[in-house]
């Protein structure tokens, strides 16, 4: 199959988009209120120290992707039936992400298109990217990174200059102890939007100089961690505890009450922005993803299936939920408990047990062949 | 291979979609099926329905053209 080759500039952005994407649009860690911006400093330390698991699962055998490293862990018909299972955990998170935009765009600015016509559009232009390769989405994010940021950054001091900002709303801090905050960190936290980072173990090994990838992956998560939790504050002493954890979509509702001289209102475009090449990354790596186990599992190069893969995403993310509300409710409740962790902790962590186990026994053959 | 694996792909979506409705929400697994033909307007699921037809005859039409190639290089190669 053809090699792609991806920079060290090009994972940095990735991982950096990737993290915040929807992470910063839907808001993480709401629910700990006051406490929000303390439990994503916390999940960000750890996410980091679940990147460097991937990075040291994908280190073991180089230039192997996850499915690769499968194969070497369990033979190949456990391992395409665990690849059939990340498959479907990368095209259900895709259209997943997906039906948020949806909903966004829904909320915001066309209230009148229908969902499915949305959907649509953004897959078709998902399915344009990743046919012609990765390094094209690569590209497409190095190119908009910059944007994202002063995007962001314009949101931030409109929202001071406006006068929104009140200190005050982010007291108490710590109100209710400590426990609250662990208890929001595992799973929740943790699994979104860290463990997503699962993912990258089938990218990495794209990756062209490999070696320094460890060192820009850590510090693209750290970043990126301490990124959403700069904006997770400011959206909470801007709207308060209450209305960032009801609200559907946060820095939405943040960026409406922006209002400076009567001149500078409605802001929503940049937001729209931020949550468009958000989803368009996010969505398309978990996409991208699914296909490489596709192409692992049939031996067929992944640009085959892009087209019918991509309009089977497309219907699943209206057939998925009726509305957002349930769309929310199986995000919350199912997926952060009982999908997210197996994939995401679980099964790569019995891999790299057993990967590193079946390395011994070698290195120990080795030895005593050498020996004898 | 290509319309295998979308049929694949469509089965174990649907599956999981199944599963998280029936446990979560406590529908009954007809009750999630019919639900995907009724919920939304007609122009609505019309979309869906030709998306989800136009995946499919494209995977048809991909495996016919890898085994159209295939054959073309047998016959050059003998």
């Amino acid at each position: 199959m053809q090699k792609e080759n991806l920079s060290l500039a090009q994972l940095f952005t990735f991982i950096f988009i990737f993290l915040l994407g929807s992470a910063i649009i839907m808001g993480s860690g709401t629910e700990l209120r006051q406490d929000a911006w303390i439990g994503i400093v916390i999940a960000t330390i750890l996410g980091t120290g679940l990147m460097y698991f991937y990075y040291t699962l994908n280190n073991i055998l180089p230039n192997h992707n996850l499915y690769e490293l499968m194969e070497y862990g369990f033979t190949r018909p456990i391992a395409i039936l665990f690849t059939l299972c990340y498959i479907a955990y990368f095209f259900y998170i895709s259209s997943r992400l997906n039906r948020d935009f949806a909903e966004l765009i829904s909320a915001s600015i066309l209230p009148f298109t229908p969902i499915e016509m949305i959907i649509l559009t953004v897959m078709l232009v998902i399915i344009y990217i990743l046919y012609l390769g990765i390094e094209v989405l690569a590209r497409v994010t190095e190119i908009f990174f910059p944007y994202l940021i002063g995007f962001l950054f314009l949101l931030i001091i409109f929202l001071f200059v406006s006068g929104r900002i009140r200190f005050q709303n982010a007291l108490p801090i710590l109100g209710d102890g400590f426990m609250p905050v662990i208890k929001g960190i595992f799973p929740g936290l943790l699994t979104f939007p860290f463990g997503e980072l699962i993912v990258f173990t089938v990218i990495l090994s794209s990756v062209t100089q490999f070696k320094k990838a460890k060192k820009v992956a850590l510090m693209g998560t750290m970043l990126a961690g301490f990124f959403l939790t700069f904006a997770t504050f400011i959206m909470l002493i801007a709207l308060g505890a209450d209305t960032m954890q009801f609200s559907q979509f946060p820095l939405l509702s943040a960026a409406r009450k922006i209002s400076i001289a009567n001149f500078i209102e409605r802001t929503d475009a940049f937001v729209v922005f931020i949550m468009l090449l958000g989803i368009l990354v996010k969505s398309s790596l978990f996409f991208y993803a699914g296909l490489k186990g596709l192409e692992y599992v049939f031996r067929i190069p992944y640009r085959i299936f892009t087209f019918p893969m991509g309009m089977l995403v497309s219907c699943y993310s209206v057939w998925i939920a009726e509305n957002f509300a349930e769309h929310l409710e199986e995000g919350l409740v199912f997926v952060t408990h009982y999908f997210h962790p197996p994939m995401q902790f679980g099964i790569p962590g019995i891999l790299f047990g057993i990967i590193l186990w079946k390395k011994k026994k070698k290195q120990s053959s080795k030895k005593n062949a050498a020996a004898g | 291979m290509v319309t295998f694996s979308f049929l694949a792909v469509f089965i174990l979506l649907g599956s999981l979609m199944v599963c998280i409705d029936t446990i979560l929400f406590n529908y009954s697994i007809g009750e999630v099926l019919l639900n995907q033909f009724y919920f939304q307007l007609i122009q609505d699921r019309i979309i869906l329905f030709l998306t989800c037809i136009g995946g499919f005859i494209w995977a048809i039409v991909v495996d016919i053209r890898i085994k159209r190639k295939k054959g073309q290089t047998k016959q050059s190669s003998s």
